[in-house]
């Protein structure tokens, strides 16, 4: 192998082939993705290289060798840093001798050997023609790519290979970590539909039951009342009334029990029900209208903000209670 | 509660129950029950409650209703005993309205196998089928009750293939034409829940009349 690579002056035979390698792969897949992207503007080597000489002689330098050039001279630029120029240059030169000799080549066999693949769309020796030419210039293309990747500018603009490599790394960890974030946090927005459903799962039987006794014996609307219980639920759970409770033995007055009634002394969860519908929401059924809702609301507590909340778990109570908070 | 008296589903409008419970059937396994279901109590449980189901498609059937919620000391039961209900309610289709009592609605129809008549309208399906999740979100224009179907068939009609539905059009279907830029979840809701407290017999909501 090293003979073979010293005759060849290619230096480092896996360096080597990794660049010719490196680049007729990207060629290629440059071209298949162009040819995905915008059929409507891609040729094919074989077919339509004549066609478009003719139509656009500027259009076919563009499309067939400047991207040709472009990767060469990228590729060689990174992998041929610590090399010589010479080195760099055959490179080159070999790289894009086996990309034409795949493609250009490749047409030349198919015209002579009149295969179905091949659309002659002109005089036959012209297609061989231009073939042929195409086929020289990217050989010496291949010459100018190896000498120009070892100037200064190209030297200084392109990455080194242990660079790629963190690079890649660091990039493969940004997207593992991204990826990871966005699987946790995807729809983890806070949902006051989850919190509503949450909350009224640890809402203690017994207190419902007793909204809807409660509601039928002093005509309340109990999906109001069952809503501002919910919304008291939230705003001040259980453990936190129980820690409220101990400001009865300083006798202090306070809001106690679920539904939060100002009283000089703790009481239980069900009689807060009880006074809260004897003080606010007795006669209350009935009441469907927005504003007189929220009248009844506002006595009970002022804010705004809490009477939308509190429309907010009727209307996810029962949507026939209250019209949609938006 | 008292036993044999009759109650009815409730307690399921929210959008975690979808307006369905799920019960169980002796040797049918898991069913769903649509809300305002008349059924009778047979016995109270710890876990559940022994129902009798009075009408729909389960009608004379035996079924384990859990609790809507429990701990130790009580439960909540998902039967409540007053639902008002309307005797015969009467939908009227004339080309893209559809009126119930004194509400219109503006429907998608498909007159290709939808012709004039009187249709029965059945007790609800919960579709199994995957629907487009934005249906059900209502912040995005859906409801809650999206995967509630209403079948309607002509007299004598063997296969019901017609329903009065949200969502998107289907052939010989009434429906309430989900749109994303607009509160759609409001008809359909409302739809949905004059639907549900109608009821002509043990197995129809009302009628609707194609004209």
């Amino acid at each position: 192998m090293s003979n073979f690579s010293n005759w060849l002056q290619i230096g480092d035979p896996y360096l080597a082939i990794a660049a010719i390698i490196a680049i007729n792969l990207i060629i290629f897949l440059f071209y298949h993705a162009f040819k995905l992207k915008w059929p409507d503007l891609y040729f094919s080597v074989n077919n339509m290289a004549a066609f478009f000489v003719t139509v656009s002689f500027k259009r076919y330098l563009v499309f067939r060798f400047a991207p040709v050039f472009l990767f060469s001279t990228i590729i060689l630029g990174i992998l041929m840093k610590d090399q010589t120029v010479n080195l760099s240059i055959n490179l080159g030169v070999i790289s894009l001798f086996i990309h034409a000799l795949l493609s250009n080549g490749r047409a030349i066999l198919e015209l002579l050997t009149n295969s179905k693949r091949i659309k002659v769309y002109f005089n036959f020796g012209y297609q061989i023609v231009i073939h042929l030419i195409t086929f020289i210039s990217l050989i010496f293309l291949g010459f100018f790519s190896g000498l120009v990747a070892k100037s200064a500018f190209i030297v200084s603009i392109t990455p080194s290979i242990q660079g790629i490599a963190d690079n890649i790394w660091s990039a493969l960890l940004t997207v593992l970590i991204i990826e990871y974030l966005q699987t946790i946090y995807k729809e983890k927005g806070i949902d006051i539909d989850q919190v509503f459903e949450n909350s009224l799962t640890k809402i203690d039987p017994k207190i419902l039951k007793h909204i809807d006794e409660l509601s039928q014996a002093l005509n309340a609307n109990p999906v109001l009342v069952k809503a501002i219980c919910l919304v008291e639920s939230i705003q001040r759970p259980k453990w936190i009334r129980n820690v409220e409770n101990i400001k009865a033995f300083l006798r202090l007055t306070g809001t106690y029990g679920i539904m939060q009634v100002r009283v000089n002394k703790p009481i239980s969860d069900n009689e807060s029900v009880k006074m809260a519908i004897e003080k606010y929401f007795s006669n209350s059924k009935g009441i469907r209208d927005q504003q007189s809702l929220l009248d009844l609301i506002k006595k009970y507590n002022s804010s705004k903000s809490y009477a939308d909340l509190v429309f907010r778990a009727m209307y996810y109570i029962d949507p026939n209670s209250a019209e949609y908070p938006g | 509660m008292s036993l044999s008296q009759q109650y009815f589903i409730g307690r399921n409008l929210d959008p975690l129950h979808k307006g369905w419970v799920k019960a169980i059937i002796e040797n049918e396994g898991r069913i769903d029950l649509p809300f305002s279901t008349r059924v009778k109590l047979i016995e109270s449980q710890k876990n559940y409650e022994k129902i009798l189901i009075l009408e729909g498609y389960y009608k004379n059937s035996i079924a384990l209703l859990p609790y809507l919620s429990e701990n130790e000391d009580s439960s909540y039961s998902y039967l409540v005993s007053t639902l008002k209900l309307n005797k015969n309610i009467e939908a009227k289709l004339i080309g893209n309205k559809l009126t119930i009592g004194s509400k219109s609605w503006e429907v998608s129809v498909d007159y290709t196998s939808l012709k004039k008549g009187s249709y029965s309208i059945g007790f609800p399906v919960k579709i199994t089928k995957k629907i487009n999740p934005d249906y059900l979100l209502e912040k995005k224009g859906g409801s809650r009750f999206a995967e509630t179907w209403f079948p309607i068939n002509a007299q004598n009609e063997m296969f019901v293939e017609r329903f009065i539905h949200f969502g998107y059009i289907s052939e010989g279907c009434v429906t309430v034409k989900y749109n994303s830029l607009h509160l759609s979840s409001n008809s359909w809701n409302s739809v949905f829940l004059r639907l549900l407290t109608g009821r002509k017999t043990d197995q129809s909501l009302g009628t609707l009349k194609v004209a």
